[in-house]
């Protein structure tokens, strides 16, 4: 009795230590014919609260079909949602390969984290696969990199955007979009498309500010199906261009004649642009007449002159009057300086037609002399009778 | 030497100058004419300055025809010049007929031709007086046409204006003492009628030389 309880211990000891020794060798023979042959992530880099996809590729290499109970996608990080859709998948043929597609959302701080594969074999056994996902939550850099030194109100100028991609995947659908806060511009958006890592677009808008408040621009971009959106804003503060054109006039000479004067002298363009559509007139209290009542000089390039004349009227007792330079920008923007001319010079100080002539010493003088040299000539021809 | 020595005594001793002067009732004119023409040059160019400067009172309109209105302005006062000498002579001999004066007009004409030659400087020294003040003044055209005349009354009676006018009548004086010693010559008129001859009609151009400035 006692040699029987002695044998079927060590059978029982012999069934414990074999079987599972006989089912560890089919798992490692199942196992073997399947393998994770791709991962695809998209987007390639998740910023946070992108969702997204992760395909995982199983391929059967062996010569037997493998039955899949399910596959999940487990991570303590990601928010995995939909994976209940492989809950009975099937078997794999031989040669044959599966996708599973997992939708993940990172909710979570930049990093990189490791989400578990998981595949459940019929024969109890499984495949397991750690897939990395990036989390990276920079974003595109926007930058302005040209813009006029200062703004006029009303005056049209070109401001340069330029957007940078410094993350490490490509992003998708860039649209730059000028937000209309006190200006305008004649574009309504412009589009650069997609963004290699670490290629930049640029946009140029032509905008004429209005008011004093920073122009904004907001950059909107797609990280795989995910929108994004940033802004830039460049202050607007009204002063001199420092660049534009700077009408100076010189050599004036104001002449009467006749009813009306005649003013001539040298325009020069003193600024560092163009100056287009020049015009020389007068301002009140003067009254511009024919045949010069403006003159059009036209267009004058820095450092650049040209003569006019005009001609105007003014009522007897003025003193000064204006002489009024216009001209235009590139994009038509009007421009207009006034010069102050005082009439003395031109000899017009009072209502009498001729001053300047007090009480003249020297004539009297000379009558006297005159009166007594012919006093005496008369007294001596009447002597000499 | 010789003609020095005439004008000499024509503007210093007219009393002797004219005897043996004025033969017969066709004396010499040559002399006579050359002083009277020697006014008008004088007074052509003298108009001619002033005319170029007043223009600048003119409107627009008058003002564009400068040259043309200093030109007439030139032979006004040469032909006026031609007109004077006749028509004071004639003047001279119709008061000196009514004194009993004798002698052909002819004789009349060489006095006052002669007599002429101290307003030729007087024209001078005060053609230099306006010259002078008028280029030292500021002109102001004039916008109103009906101004013109006023205005160049206005510009005209200022003081240099005045004192060339008062030089230029002591010449006539000058002048009209010669006349004097010549009427005496040519019309054998006595002291008395002489001085009555000339001197009415100065009186009567000093009246409308100067009543202007006084009014």
């Amino acid at each position: 009795m006692k040699i029987r309880y002695i044998f079927y211990s060590l059978v029982l000891l012999l069934a414990v230590s074999v079987l599972p020794a006989m089912a560890a060798d089919s798992a490692i023979t199942v196992e073997g014919q399947l393998g994770v042959t791709d991962v695809a992530i998209d987007p390639g880099v998740f910023m946070y609260g992108d969702s997204g996809t992760i395909k995982v590729t199983v391929t059967n290499t062996g010569t037997t079909p493998v039955a899949i109970s399910r596959a999940k996608l487990y991570s303590s990080d990601l928010t995995v949602v939909g994976d209940d859709n492989y809950g009975s998948v099937g078997s794999i043929g031989p040669g044959n390969a599966l996708q599973f597609t997992f939708t993940v959302t990172a909710d979570i701080t930049d990093g990189i984290y490791y989400p578990l594969f998981y595949l459940d074999l019929r024969d109890a056994s499984s495949l397991r696969y750690r897939v990395p996902v990036k989390v990276e939550d920079t974003g595109l850099s926007v930058s302005v990199t040209d813009r006029p030194d200062a703004f006029s109100p009303g005056k049209k100028e070109d401001i340069t955007i330029m957007v940078g991609n410094p993350r490490e995947n490509t992003i998708n659908g860039v649209v730059i979009t000028p937000v209309m806060n006190g200006y305008e511009t004649t574009e309504t958006s412009h589009f650069i498309g997609t963004l290699a890592p670490d290629a930049s677009g640029e946009a140029t808008f032509a905008v004429t500010p209005y008011e004093e408040v920073p122009m904004e621009f907001t950059v909107h971009y797609r990280n795989g199906m995910n929108d994004h959106t940033v802004a830039t804003t460049v202050p607007v503060t009204f002063g001199t261009d420092r660049k534009q054109a700077e009408t100076v006039l010189n050599n004036i000479v104001v002449t009467p004649e006749g009813d009306h004067y005649m003013v001539t002298g040298d325009v020069t363009n003193a600024g560092l642009e163009d100056a287009k559509s020049v015009v020389v007139t007068t301002g009140a209290p003067a009254v511009p007449v024919d045949p010069y009542r403006s003159y059009v000089v036209g267009a004058l390039e820095p450092d650049d002159f040209a003569s006019f004349e005009v001609t105007f009227s003014a009522a007897p007792g003025t003193e000064t009057v204006q002489l009024v330079t216009d001209y235009k920008d590139k994009d038509g923007n009007l421009y207009s300086s006034e010069l102050t001319l005082p009439l003395e010079s031109a000899g017009v100080p009072d209502d009498s037609p001729g001053t300047g002539d007090d009480l003249p010493i020297v004539w009297i003088v000379l009558g006297i002399i005159c009166a007594a040299v012919i006093g005496g000539v008369i007294y001596y021809s009447w002597k000499k009778k | 030497m010789s003609i020095m020595m005439n004008i000499t005594d024509l503007l210093l001793r007219p009393a002797a100058f004219f005897p043996g002067r004025i033969e017969g009732d066709k004396p010499d004119l040559k002399m006579p004419f050359v002083i009277v023409l020697l006014y008008g040059i004088v007074g052509a160019l003298s108009a001619a300055t002033v005319s170029s400067v007043t223009m600048a009172i003119m409107p627009a309109e008058i003002a564009g025809m400068e040259s043309m209105m200093t030109g007439i302005a030139v032979v006004f006062e040469f032909i006026r010049a031609l007109i004077f000498w006749v028509v004071i002579a004639a003047i001279f001999h119709g008061i000196s007929a009514l004194r009993g004066g004798k002698g052909d007009f002819q004789r009349t004409l060489a006095v006052t031709g002669y007599g002429a030659l101290p307003m030729v400087f007087g024209s001078i020294i005060s053609g230099i007086i306006i010259y002078v003040s008028l280029a030292d003044m500021t002109i102001r055209p004039v916008t109103d046409p009906m101004q013109v005349s006023a205005a160049v009354t206005e510009l005209m009676s200022t003081p240099s204006m005045v004192i060339a006018t008062v030089i230029s009548f002591l010449f006539v004086l000058w002048s009209a003492n010669i006349w004097i010693f010549g009427m005496q010559e040519a019309r054998s008129l006595t002291g008395k009628d002489a001085l009555i001859t000339v001197g009415v009609p100065v009186i009567i151009y000093a009246l409308i030389t100067f009543l202007p400035f006084i009014w």
